[in-house]
This record gives structure tokens, sequence and C-alpha cells, in this order.
């Protein structure tokens, strides 16, 4: 299988039968499917490359082991991210880093009204690719982990809200929430960044 | 567009009432567009060959790990089964009479009572095997033959 493709439905469902039954050979093709998208999750959350290639060892490992106890109701994908959030919120107690805070109060001049369909938000402004990349990652650096998950789950996993709501077991009111401020924190950044030209 | 009040209770993770959850709901819809843009535009890097071999070797390890815990089971289980119906034997073995052994019969020789009985004994004990060791052993072809009768005949 191709590393990063995404596997169907039924496709996952027969991949998880011969898992139970201890085939790595199957699981392998899920560690292809889904390798990619856990490292990339898990480095964003817990910022440190080591740590990041540990934790997602240990996302698939544990995924293994507790294959049986997967009763296929939240699906594969919320299921393992799930363990990879699970897996970054211990890792980041455990270091005791203490995440930043998302200041609410409007910036100047907007009057206690936040404008979030700014014109600032179109990507095509942005020269430099790259350079826009790079302001995202600090961003999603910069913001606490709640809202950071929330965000990486929905903008850049696609996940629905009642999917995210499982994978960090909050209700959907709170993903919601955590989604708008977590926005809010990426538009001021990037923002900020595009005022200084 | 939100107001601070909403904002406010979005901060603070308070339930909001339906006109809030609806423009809240309005204004995640507007902003998705470009925020999934940006993001996308982030890139997935691959661990390394290196990681996922790794990985293919805890997962070996891991896969193994039921078989060696369900032979210890079954092997714990049939010892532990094992003793259990030696116990009960020996705890339910039915009573045998014992056999008095018998009295040991005076088959050794009574021990000499003085130092000079000792010296004889000892003496007469080394002259018995000395002659069995000596005398040989006699048989027919010790008899004298006479070879002269047949050189007669």
């Amino acid at each position: 299988m191709v590393p990063g493709k995404k596997i169907d439905a039924a496709a996952e469902q027969a991949l998880l039968e011969q898992v139970r039954r201890q085939d790595l050979d199957a699981f392998s093709k899920i560690v292809d499917a889904y390798q990619s998208r856990i490292f990339g999750f898990v480095k964003r959350m817990v910022r440190s490359e080591e740590d990041a290639l540990d934790i997602s060892q240990e996302v698939f490992v544990r995924a293994f082991q507790a294959v049986d106890r997967f009763d296929g109701r939240s699906g594969l994908r919320t299921w393992l991210f799930r363990i990879a959030h699970n897996l970054c919120v211990d890792r980041a107690r455990r270091s005791e880093r203490m995440p930043v805070s998302v200041s609410l109060e409007p910036a100047e001049g907007e009057e206690g009204q936040r404008d979030v369909a700014d014109a600032r938000w179109n990507p095509e402004t942005v020269v430099l690719r790259e350079e826009l990349q790079a302001v995202v990652e600090e961003a999603l650096a910069s913001m606490s982990e709640k809202l950071r998950t929330v965000l990486l789950l929905h903008d850049k996993e696609d996940m629905g809200y009642e999917e995210i709501s499982k994978t960090v077991d909050v209700p959907v009111g709170t993903v919601k929430s955590r989604l708008f401020l977590a926005r809010a924190h990426l538009q001021d950044h990037v923002g900020r960044y595009l005022a200084k030209g | 567009m939100l107001d601070k009040e909403i904002l406010r209770k979005l901060a603070d993770e308070q339930p909001l009432t339906a006109a809030e959850s609806l423009r809240l709901d309005e204004a995640l819809e507007s902003e998705r567009p470009g925020v999934s843009t940006m993001l996308d535009s982030l890139e997935d890097v691959s661990p390394s060959y290196a990681w996922r071999s790794s990985l293919n070797l805890r997962l070996a390890a891991t896969r193994r790990a039921p078989r060696l815990k369900l032979l210890l089971g079954w092997t714990g289980g049939l010892t532990a089964v094992a003793a259990s119906v030696m116990a009960l034997m020996m705890v339910n073995q039915p009573k045998i009479s014992t056999i008095a052994a018998p009295a040991p019969q005076q088959t050794i020789a009574k021990a000499p009572s003085s130092l000079e009985e000792a010296l004889v004994s000892s003496h007469m004990q080394g002259t018995a095997q000395s002659s069995i060791g000596a005398v040989p052993v006699q048989g027919p072809e010790d008899q004298v033959f006479d070879w002269s009768k047949l050189d007669k005949s």
C-alpha cells in the first residue's frame, strides 16, 4: 500500500478483522495509511521531533495491542487520533509545559467585535507559501493545546464536530467554542504577520 | 461577527443560548474555507524508514507476547491441576497396615571382649583369607598323569 493513501470503510473493516488475528501485514497497511497524519498531528502537539517520533510509534503499538477492545463504533481514524491525543496530553502533563493562553481582548479599532471573514485570510495575498506555512506553524505552536487539537482535527484532518467530540471527549458545543477561539488566535497571528508586510 | 458576551462565554466554555449557537455556527461556517486552505498547505512529513523499522520490531515483539502468555498460562494451569490431584490423592490415600520389620539377626560376629581375643581373632581372619588365596584350586587336572602309559598303548 502507498503510504498516506486512505482506506475505504469496507477495506478498513477487513483489515481490522485480520489485525484481530494478530496479522502484522494487515496492520502494516493501516500504519501506511495513517503514519504521516498521526506523526504530523503529534509533531504539532508536542513540538519536539524526538517526542513526536516516540509518541507516534506508541500510538500504533497501543492500537495493535488493544485492537480486540476496539468495537468499531467510532471509526479507526477517530480511535487512532484519540490514542494520539491522549498520549500527547500525558506527555505535556509530564513535561509540565504551560500552554499559552488566548487573549480575547479585541485589537485596537475593533471596538469589541471580531470580523471573522477578514479579507487578510485569503492565502492568495501571501506571496511566499513557505513563509505562510512557517507563520501558521508558529501560530499553532503559540496556542493552547486544547485549541490546537480541535483546529488540527477539524481544519486539517477534516473531522466533523461529533467525531472530534469523541476523540477529545468533550461535548460538541465545546468543540465549536474551541474551534472558534483557535481560528481567532490563528487569524490574529497571521494578521499581524501580514500587517508587517 | 460575535459580540463580547458570546466571546466571553466561549472562553469560559459556558453553554450558549440557541440564538448564540446559531450565530456561532454561522461564524464557523463562513471562516472555514480560508482556515482549511491555510492548514491544508501544511505538509505532513512521513517518518523515516528507521522509525518504521523500529516500529515493526516493536509490533513483532508485541505479537509474540500473547503467545508466551498463553503458553505460560497453560503450563501454570496444568502444573496447578497436577499438584491438586497429587495433594488430593495423598489426603484420600487408603490406610495400609504397616508390617513390622524383622529384627536384625545376630549375623555379625560378637565383638571381642579383650585385647588378646581381638588379636587372635584378627590373626585367624588374616590366616583364613591368605589360605583361601594361597591354596590352589584342586581339580582333576591336578592329578599326575602317567605319560608312559600312552607310549605303551
